[in-house]
């Protein structure tokens, strides 16, 4: 058999990426709690939980449900400050063997601004993920990324601030994503992760209460893959910006069906809950397709079907 | 006690799975390779059966360690639960652990005293195991609803067990604390895991004796590592921890009941 020399490496605004598959935010911590459960070195990127500028405590309990095909979470943003991320969390990320990229979050404009200043020019951050799509806290989230001009105004204040890779992460939760796609990306962001979360509620037909103590939640697992690779088809014809898919990934086949409809790279999210090991399993499982398909690098796949 | 820093990803296989009480089960695992021990109070989690269905692991306590493997007790509770009950032995899954905060080992000269109600039962009995191999002799407490459920242990000679059930269908009629006697709750320090009223009492009783007490929570959990946030426990300051790594075993005076 002829080996094709094949080229995984992920660019975005100049920097790069080893390998397409990172791990999505919320799910993977700041890294150092899955060191012994997944090979960190083989991920392409781990983006971490959302820092906001004070600390937050997160939403009452419960957070977490099962339903059908994934799960809720209404986590509400816990994280410990900006001012104890910078003390207690950089240090672990500087020792991370692949690229950091620090997601973003806040309740107004300013809190945007106060983080991504903050870590402009930091050497261990690869790049930031802007929050604009969480479905779960009362002030900013989703709020900034439902309405293109919002986002357009916030994207293009925080391009000021940030000079690195700037990632926007859209929500599902819109009529047309390519609208809050385009406005990101016309403000400068320099890649779009999508999606996030899809607003989900699941009730106690016995209590009749619902099972997560703020009502709604994210939606996350395998039940929402069909409607981010839609997402990304769609957003993929909109926007000439890379493309970051997530929603539902669990194993090569899932990662390469984002990878088909247009997104340069890709996010495991709530699979890292069933198998801390997928991340290096689809990566290696997408080095084998593109050596079985004579795919030589991760344009090839755009426009393959 | 410390925590294990370093849990590990393995396979097992059931090398023995029995039922114990009505509607609970004892299941052995044993690994390929030797993997970090666990101590009382630990637990793993176990990769779903249904992962289609239901993709998230599922937590257990361990029950006992073994050189190579552990036991678990569990109660067929949901899908997950009826779906490993038809695990025949050989069966294999994957499990990570050990993880979370074990108990520690009574403050110097009290006594132990171990309450457990329905499937708290597990951390309990490993609980009682570390402690009469450390030379103590522990009041174990047991309660549930009626005889049928207490489960069908081998619980070590040197610990004094005491049965309690709200039927009066064996041992003491009444909750697992009407084994105690008033004077024996003096110097001692006290363990318990099981339904929130009870762990409540506990630590009330423990509060009243000027007591240590330690309860053992659970809370629904998604990735079992401290990463997602999801199984927060309410603190008695204000803010919560999580049960996957600061507990389950948590001091009972530091949570917000």
């Amino acid at each position: 058999m002829v080996t094709t020399q094949i080229d995984t490496t992920v660019r975005i605004a100049g920097k790069t990426w080893t390998n397409p598959v990172g791990v999505a935010s919320g799910t993977f911590g700041f890294g150092e709690e899955y060191a012994s459960l997944c090979d960190l070195e083989q991920l392409g990127a781990i983006f971490t939980k959302a820092v906001t500028p004070e600390k937050r405590d997160g939403n009452t309990p419960p957070r977490l449900a099962n339903v059908d095909g994934g799960m809720l979470n209404a986590i509400g943003l816990a994280n410990p400050g900006l001012e104890s991320f910078l003390q207690l969390k950089m240090p672990k990320i500087e020792s991370l063997p692949c690229p950091a990229i620090i997601n973003v979050a806040g309740a107004s404009v300013d809190d945007y601004i106060k983080v991504a200043e903050t870590l402009n020019h930091h050497e261990a951050i690869w790049g930031i993920e802007v929050n604009v799509s969480c479905p779960n806290v009362d002030h900013g989230g989703m709020a900034f990324g439902t309405n293109p001009k919002v986002l357009g105004s916030l994207v293009k204040q925080l391009r000021k601030a940030y000079d690195g890779p700037l990632i926007v992460k859209l929500s599902p939760n819109v009529t047309d994503i390519t609208e809050t796609a385009r406005a990101a990306e016309a403000e400068g962001a320099d890649a779009l992760s999508c999606i996030n979360t899809v607003t989900g509620m699941k009730i106690d037909v016995n209590t009749r209460r619902p099972l997560i103590s703020r009502g709604t939640a994210g939606f996350s697992g395998s039940a929402i893959r069909p409607i981010g690779v839609a997402a990304v088809w769609r957003v993929s014809k909109a926007v000439s910006i890379p493309i970051i898919g997530l929603g539902g990934i669990g194993c090569t086949n899932d990662a390469l069906e984002y990878l088909l409809a247009g997104a340069s790279a890709i996010q495991v999210g709530t699979a890292l809950f069933s198998n801390p090991k997928i991340p290096n399993d689809i990566t290696k499982g997408i080095e084998e397709y593109m050596q079985e398909n004579g795919f030589q690098s991760l344009s090839d796949f755009h426009g393959h079907f | 006690m410390t925590p294990s820093q370093f849990p590990s990803h393995g396979t097992v296989t059931v090398v023995s799975h029995t039922t114990v009480a009505q509607g609970y089960k004892r299941m052995e695992l044993q690994y390929a390779n030797p993997v970090p021990q666990p101590e009382a109070g630990q637990f793993f989690t176990l990769a779903s059966p249904l992962p289609a269905f239901t993709p998230l692991r599922r937590p257990f306590a361990y029950a006992e360690t073994f050189p190579n493997g552990f036991s678990f007790i569990y109660e067929l509770r949901g899908q997950v639960t009826q779906a490993i009950a038809q695990w025949p032995v050989g069966t294999q899954s994957d499990v990570i652990g050990p993880l979370g905060t074990p108990f520690p080992l009574p403050t110097e000269q009290r006594k132990p005293i171990l309450v457990a109600g329905g499937i708290g039962v597990g951390p309990i009995y490993a609980l009682a195991h570390t402690l009469c191999k450390n030379g103590y002799a522990p009041i174990v407490s047991l309660g549930s609803r009626e005889a049928a459920l207490i489960p069908d242990l081998d619980w070590p000679a040197s610990a004094d067990v005491r049965i309690c059930t709200d039927d009066g269908s064996k041992g003491i009629h009444g909750n697992a604390l009407a084994a105690l006697q008033p004077d024996e709750s003096k110097d001692a320090e006290f363990y318990s895991c099981g339904p929130h009223p009870m762990m409540k009492a506990v630590y009330q009783l423990a509060q009243k004796n000027d007591a240590p007490s330690w309860s053992s929570l659970e809370e629904m959990m998604a990735c079992g590592v401290g990463a997602c946030q999801g199984c927060a426990i309410p603190m008695e300051d204000g803010g919560y921890e999580r049960a996957c790594v600061e507990g389950p075993v948590f001091d009972s005076r530091r949570l917000a009941w």
